[in-house]
């Protein structure tokens, strides 16, 4: 995801993986991924992604992703208020849920994804850059 | 501030102290909306609360502190004690 920084499309992120171990044992059983991107944009993209290990065959371990939420949106400045941009994420703990916002910043669909459609972060930072794009381009 | 993308941040926290801060997390929600976290993501499956931002990252919260409680229980760790 590095080349998000060579191409200028991110500034800065504070992105932290938490792994979650067992008192007793020290076995890793759940990893955290948490924090925010900034975009060149201006826009910022919240994380949110917890994950699940299983032990695999040659002693190291397998991550599957249990829940995602990722947020973006454009913070408030003066004269403008926050606007929403578009959010992942899968609150029934099922299936996740793509949201986008309109230029009010109402939400303006729900579209249901499955786990093989659900993109992943590096697409979705982009996705907001192009959002904001194409919002300035109607605010002009 | 420094980029994790090339080359992550990684901490560590035990079972135990992460059912903690997930704990205050999740009380203060309840506090704040009046309901069990169950209840909550009982009215988002059915319909009948919008699923916001803040409360999806609630119930995503709340549903990695239900794991880790039945980790607990299942490993027989620390973490019996927390409930």
């Amino acid at each position: 995801m590095d080349v998000l920084f060579r191409h200028g499309i991110v500034e800065a992120d504070d992105l932290v993986f938490e792994e979650v171990f067992d008192d007793v044992t020290d076995d890793i059983v759940q990893v955290r991924l948490s924090g925010s991107v900034t975009c060149c944009c201006g826009a910022k993209v919240k994380v949110l992604k917890w994950m699940d290990t299983r032990p695999e065959t040659g002693g190291g371990i397998e991550v599957i992703s249990v829940y995602y939420q990722y947020q973006a949106w454009l913070p408030a400045t003066s004269g403008r208020r926050p606007q929403s941009l578009v959010r992942y994420d899968q609150a029934h703990g099922g299936q996740p849920h793509r949201h986008q916002f309109d230029a009010r910043g109402q939400e303006a669909t729900h579209e249901p994804l499955t786990l093989d459609t659900m993109p992943r972060l590096d697409s979705v930072i982009r996705e907001a850059a192009d959002l904001v794009a194409t919002l300035r381009l109607e605010q002009n | 501030m420094a980029s994790i993308l090339s080359e992550p941040k990684t901490v560590r926290s035990s079972v135990s102290a992460m059912i903690g801060r997930l704990e205050t997390f999740i009380s203060r929600m309840e506090r704040r909306y009046e309901c069990t976290s169950q209840a909550m993501l009982d009215d988002v499956r059915a319909g009948r609360a919008r699923e916001t931002a803040e409360i999806s990252r609630w119930l995503g919260e709340y549903q990695a502190l239900v794991s880790l409680r039945a980790h607990g229980r299942e490993a027989g760790s620390a973490t019996n004690n927390i409930e």
